[in-house]
This record gives structure tokens, C-alpha cells and sequence, in this order.
């Protein structure tokens, strides 16, 4: 049975051709199973380097989704292994772009994998002033404000 | 002598004038001070120059602009806008803008446009350094200035791009994509969030959540609509989090547990994080009250730093205040309970209050609760009767269908204003009789709970449910009081009991509709309160 194969072309012109079940992963692209095979299928808000990863996250995903349930628990484990790999070695720039993208196309599982890669990251900060400086954020509160939240700071580090 | 000398003779001369620029209060006599550097120069004639006529006050300085016209002489310039208001205001008329002039004088010189004349960019070089990832920049004295650093250093610049420069620990990243984070669309931003506030749920992880919260206001708003208050959530998150009710739900009381110190007269209240946080002390900090005694009562300090326990303390949120017999009770809150701010589901009065990090409110002592000691009908044989009016909780609340007010935010305690209405102000006691609502209409009322004499133990028992182990005068149960009429099932619920496990330990457990700050304080009436029994 010969898959049907689908190009996807992201926002500065590169081509990925997937087969149906990369894109059924997507809800947003789902329909287009139904219209556009053959033909190019334009997304306009993901650029190359980011439509590479999630086609990379979808395939690794079709793969084990579609495999045997009798070897689903260690395949269950390798894919969870995969997963952390496939997001802790990626800056956290990139992953904001594959929320962003994981978003619009609807593709639960990466969005899950991204956000969660945002919070460990949060989490792991020491307090507030780190959490700004590893995203970047710089603070727009006033200066009574921020001994405010200082002062609530210390009290829940107490 | 030269211009120069005699400028900097007046300089010294006048250098006591104002060390600081403008700061108040400096004797005049103090202001003739020589430098030991300087000739002593007649007092009298040296504050002519501070009170020369203007008009001839500006032929001396212009020449010194004139004069001093690169960097770095330039801050002699700078100088003499900083010897005293009169020198400063002609300094600023003679120095012109950056626009016109193509100098750069005053570092309010870096705010201003550059130079406009067709052929003439200012010429400025950066210097990065790699190891601690700063960034300085200088204004170039000359063609050669970049590759010889020989120009002025200004320490602005350095300090706002470090704020956005990364920890030496972290990767370098693109620092404009890095601020992505802070604008990212709120419908995902809160995914992030809502995921950190459900892994961090206890603490001392929930400190986590307090963090981001402090990030910004966005981030701030966000966090304060997924963390719910403890009524709903039965967690403790923020500060305020002391100040709203406890849990709904009928079988879960907070559990909590003080530590007393009799040397230094303080408690200190903690959130119990398993079943043997008291003994081993290892709860989550949340209030510390100190005892002062006067001469015709005693106060409770009641604070949110557990080393600053004072009055005048940023970190002050109320206090418990007793007559001299030790009978009566007053608990004050250092910030107004709003009857109006009930928990409602509504998004208009959510996002009001989260407008500010702190809202202004004049500070002062608003009475929320009284507490009352008496003497059992059988006299000292029996348990004592407690009788807690909550002002601030109507009795309605205990009902399945009533609420009770929340606070919202803390308020910064502003001790500088004073509140500009008497309603809720306590008037400083110096007698015994602390002012008492008339009558306790609609209000909540918290009485204790009966204890059962036990004819084989021969004492009054209470069921603590293991909560509370040493018998102790000091422990109760407090129950509301049915307003009137029959009591009905709510009437049955524990909202607060407190006893002794140990020699300075107490728990403390309570629910809605009362908040930490008010369970603590009932508390600690009852170490303070004298009627005993045997």
C-alpha cells in the first residue's frame, strides 16, 4: 500500500514531505489529508529550523503510536527517553518557537513536552531575579513594587 | 593666577556649601568649613560667592564651559553644576543640549539627541569583555580612542544592559528572542505557569510559585488567577494567604503548630508539612508574634519576618492587644478588612485588585476580632469560657450558602500617613476597657467548646483526635455560636483547636472562616489570659 506523502512548506521556503500520519498528529493539518496531497501546503508561521524539529518530534511519535501493544510499556520508556532528550538539548529560544508552532498546528504532545521543559527550567531558578535573567525579563515594576515582592519573597524562602 | 586656580580656590572653598548638592538641614556654620587643603579665608567674604549676582556669576562660569570643553576637564564643568542651586541653574542655561553643542556634558546628555549638524555622528566605541558579559561604552576623545580606550566611561549604560545579560551559569542566548517571554500570548504563558503551580504544591517548593509571581505584571497577574485561595485550594501560597479564610471543606482543618520561646518572649507559627512537623520542626515558616508588656496591657506583635518583630517593621501585619487582667482581647489588623471584597468568581473584581503590587492604604490598627475570659459557672472547677467576636465575619458565613470577606492583597504599610477617617481607628488604651462593639448583631460569634467530665479519668476531656496530647489549661475548641435560634450542623464543626504536645509546642488547626492571622492571635490570648482553673 503506497502512503500518500504530503509537502509541507514553512514560513522562508523550506519543503518537508511527510507521509499522513505525521500530519494527521496535528489537528490543524488533519483536514488537509482530505485536499491537499500532491500539492504544497504553506505554514506561515513556523519557520525551517522549527517545522524540522516537529516533523522530527512527529515521526519519532507515528513510529511507536502505530507499533505493537505488546511491546508498548519498554517502547513506552525508550519514547519518554527520546522526548527528554529531544528537549533538553534545545535552547530555550527554540523552545519558545516550538510552543509557538506546537500551538498552531495543535499538536498536543509537543506542546505538553515544551511548556513542561519551561517549567523544570523555572522551577529550578532560585528566586525571582533568576527566573528574569534566564528568560530575559526585565522587571516593570516600580521601585516600591519591587521591594514588595522582595519582602514576599523572603517571607516564603523563610 | 590663573582661571583655573581660582575656580578650584572657590571650589574648595565653597566645597563645604553642600557635600550632597541640596541636602537639608546643614548649619550655616558649618556650611564656612575649610578644607585642611585650602588657605583660611576671611568667613564673611566666602559666602559672597554664593550669593553673587547672577549676571556676574555667569561670565565666570561661561568661561569654564568654554574652557573645559573635552572630556576630561569636561567635569569641572559637571562640578561646578554640583556646588549649590544658584551655580546649578546658570550651568544648565550656559551648557547647551548635545543637538547643538555636539558635547556631551551631563549624564541626562545620554538621554538626549545626538549632535544634528549634517557632518558630525559623536564618536563612541564599545568594549565588550567576554568573561563577565559586559558590554562599556565611551565617547571618543580622539581618532585613535577605541584602539587606546582613553575615553570616558560611562557607568549607565553597563548597568542597564546587565540587567539583561545572562548569569555566568547560563548559556548566552540572543537577548532579543530571550524577551519573547515576557510578551508571550497569556493563553500559553499560563499553560507554563498552571504546570508549575500543580508540581509545586507543597513546600518548600511553593516557593517556586511565590517567584514567578514576582517576575513581572504580567506573570504576576497570571499566577494570582491560577493559585487559588486556600478556602478552595487548602494551601498556603503568599503572605496574604494568612489572611484569607482557611478550608471549606467539612473534614479538612489546617494543620499547623507553635513554637514558643519563653527567654525571648516569642511564637513563632508554622504550616505542618506532615504528621511529625511539630516534632521535628520542620513546618514552613509563616507568622512570629512577640510579647511587650505595659503597664496597663500587653500587645502582641504580630509579624511576617520571623527575626523582625517589631511595630515599626515593614513586615508588621497586626496585633493582639490585652487588658490588664489578662480578660479581654482585642486583635487588631494593621490593614482594613474589606467587607465588600467577597470571593466571587467574577473577573472584574479578581483583576482590580491585581492592578498593583501593593495598593496605598493609610496604615493603622483596625479591631477585628474581640476575645473574651470568663470564669465557668462553677467557678475555677470548671473549663474557663471563651467567647471570640469576629468583627470582621458575618455569622451568616458558617451557613452552607454564606461567605466570608477576603483580602486580597497585602497593602504596604505606609506608617508615614495617617488614615484620614476615625471609623476604624483604635484609640491608643490607656484604661481597661478596650472599645467593644454594642451589640455582636450578625456577627460571627466563636465560643468553646464544652468539654465532657470523665468520671473515671476524673478531668474534662476534649476529643482532639491525636491532635494535641499534654492536658493543658490553655487547650480549646472553638465552635461558632448559633446567632439565634437552634444550632444547626455547621454549628457542630471544629474551626479552630489549639493544645500543647510538648514543653513549648502547640498545634493550631483551624478552617473557614477563619484565616492564619486570626487563629494565630486567638491563640495566643490563651497564653496571655490569667483565668485558670484547677
Amino acid at each position: 500500500m503506497t502512503k500518500e506523502m504530503f509537502t509541507l512548506k514553512s514560513s522562508d521556503g523550506f519543503l518537508f514531505v511527510v507521509d499522513e500520519a505525521v500530519v494527521h498528529q496535528s489537528v490543524t493539518l488533519s483536514p488537509m489529508v482530505q485536499d491537499c496531497a500532491g500539492r504544497e501546503y504553506p505554514i506561515n508561521n513556523v519557520t525551517g529550523k522549527i517545522l524540522n524539529l516537529v516533523v522530527e518530534y512527529c515521526k519519532n511519535h507515528v513510529v511507536v503510536d502505530g507499533g505493537d501493544s505488546s511491546s508498548s510499556s519498554s517502547s513506552g520508556d525508550a519514547l519518554k527517553k527520546w522526548d527528554d532528550e529531544f528537549i533538553t538539548q534545545m535552547d530555550l529560544s527554540t523552545v519558545y518557537d516550538l510552543i509557538m508552532a506546537a500551538n498552531y498546528l495543535i499538536i498536543k504532545g509537543l506542546f505538553d513536552l515544551a511548556c513542561q521543559r519551561v517549567a523544570d527550567e523555572i522551577a529550578a531558578c532560585k528566586d525571582h531575579e533568576e527566573i528574569r535573567a534566564t528568560l530575559g525579563i526585565v522587571s516593570d515594576y516600580t521601585a516600591e513594587e519591587e521591594a514588595e515582592v522582595l519582602k514576599e519573597n523572603e517571607w516564603a524562602f523563610d | 593666577m590663573s582661571f583655573k586656580s581660582l575656580i578650584q580656590e572657590m571650589r574648595g572653598e565653597l566645597g563645604s556649601i553642600s557635600r550632597k548638592g541640596f541636602g537639608f538641614g546643614r548649619s550655616r556654620s558649618q556650611r564656612v568649613v575649610q578644607d585642611s587643603c585650602v588657605v583660611p579665608v576671611d568667613a564673611f567674604k566666602q559666602s559672597c560667592w554664593a550669593t553673587m549676582p547672577p549676571e556676574l556669576l555667569r561670565d565666570v562660569l561661561v568661561r569654564i564651559e568654554a574652557s573645559e570643553d573635552t572630556w576630561p576637564s569636561r567635569k569641572n564643568v559637571v562640578a561646578c553644576a554640583g556646588v549649590c542651586r544658584n551655580w546649578r541653574a546658570l550651568v544648565k542655561e550656559i551648557v547647551k543640549v548635545p543637538q547643538l553643542s555636539s558635547k556631551l556634558t551631563f549624564p541626562i546628555s545620554l538621554k538626549q539627541p545626538g549632535p544634528r549638524a549634517s557632518s558630525s555622528l559623536l564618536q563612541c566605541y564599545i568594549i565588550r569583555n567576554r568573561t563577565n558579559q559586559t558590554y562599556h561604552l565611551y565617547l571618543a576623545l580622539n581618532q585613535e580612542s577605541d584602539t587606546g580606550d582613553a575615553g570616558r566611561a560611562w557607568e549607565y549604560f553597563e548597568e542597564r544592559i546587565r540587567r539583561v545579560v545572562q548569569d555566568s551559569c547560563v548559556v548566552p542566548v540572543d537577548a532579543f528572542k530571550q524577551s519573547c517571554w515576557a510578551t508571550m500570548p497569556p493563553e500559553l504563558l499560563r499553560d507554563v505557569l498552571v504546570r508549575i503551580e500543580a508540581s509545586e504544591d507543597t513546600w518548600p517548593s511553593r516557593k517556586n510559585v511565590v517567584a514567578c509571581a514576582g517576575v513581572c505584571r504580567n506573570w504576576r497577574a497570571l499566577v494570582k488567577e491560577i493559585v487559588k485561595v486556600p478556602q478552595l485550594s487548602s494551601k498556603l501560597t503568599f503572605p496574604i494567604s494568612l489572611k484569607q479564610p482557611g478550608p471549606r471543606a467539612s473534614s479538612s482543618l489546617l494543620q499547623c503548630y507553635i513554637i514558643r520561646n519563653r527567654t525571648n518572649q516569642t511564637y513563632h507559627l508554622y504550616l505542618a508539612l506532615n504528621q511529625a512537623s511539630a516534632s521535628n520542626d520542620d513546618g514552613k515558616f509563616l507568622l512570629a508574634a512577640k510579647r511587650f508588656r505595659r503597664p496597663t496591657c500587653t500587645d502582641y506583635i504580630i509579624s511576617l519576618s520571623s527575626d523582625d518583630v517589631s511595630r515599626g517593621s515593614s513586615s508588621y501585619i497586626g496585633k493582639l492587644r490585652s487588658n490588664f487582667l489578662g480578660t479581654k482581647f482585642t486583635v487588631y489588623d494593621a490593614q482594613p478588612t474589606n467587607p465588600g471584597a467577597q470571593v466571587t468568581r467574577t473577573r472584574s473584581t479578581r483583576l482590580l485588585s491585581l492592578k498593583q503590587v501593593s495598593p496605598r492604604v493609610p496604615s493603622g490598627n483596625y479591631p477585628v476580632s474581640h476575645i473574651s475570659y470568663e470564669l465557668n459557672v462553677l467557678g475555677s472547677r470548671g473549663p474557663r469560657r471563651m467567647q471570640c467576636v469576629m468583627d470582621a465575619i458575618p455569622a451568616s458565613a458558617v451557613e452552607p450558602a454564606g461567605t466570608a470577606p477576603t483580602q486580597t492583597e497585602l497593602v504596604h504599610t505606609n506608617l508615614d500617613m495617617f488614615p484620614s477617617f476615625s471609623f476604624f481607628r483604635s484609640k491608643s488604651v490607656r484604661s481597661e476597657s478596650l472599645p467593644q462593639p454594642a451589640q455582636n448583631d450578625g456577627l460571627l460569634v466563636l465560643k468553646n467548646k464544652a468539654p465532657r467530665w470523665h468520671e473515671q479519668l476524673q478531668c474534662w476531656c476534649l476529643n482532639f483526635n491525636g491532635r494535641v496530647t499534654v492536658a493543658s489549661v490553655k487547650n480549646f475548641q472553638l465552635v461558632a455560636a448559633p446567632e439565634n435560634g437552634p444550632a444547626g450542623p455547621e454549628h457542630e464543626n471544629v474551626i479552630l483547636q489549639f493544645g500543647k504536645v510538648g514543653k513549648d509546642v502547640f498545634t493550631m488547626d483551624f478552617q473557614y472562616p477563619i484565616s492564619a492571622f486570626q487563629a494565630f492571635t486567638i491563640c495566643l490570648s490563651s497564653f496571655d489570659t490569667k483565668i485558670a482553673c484547677e
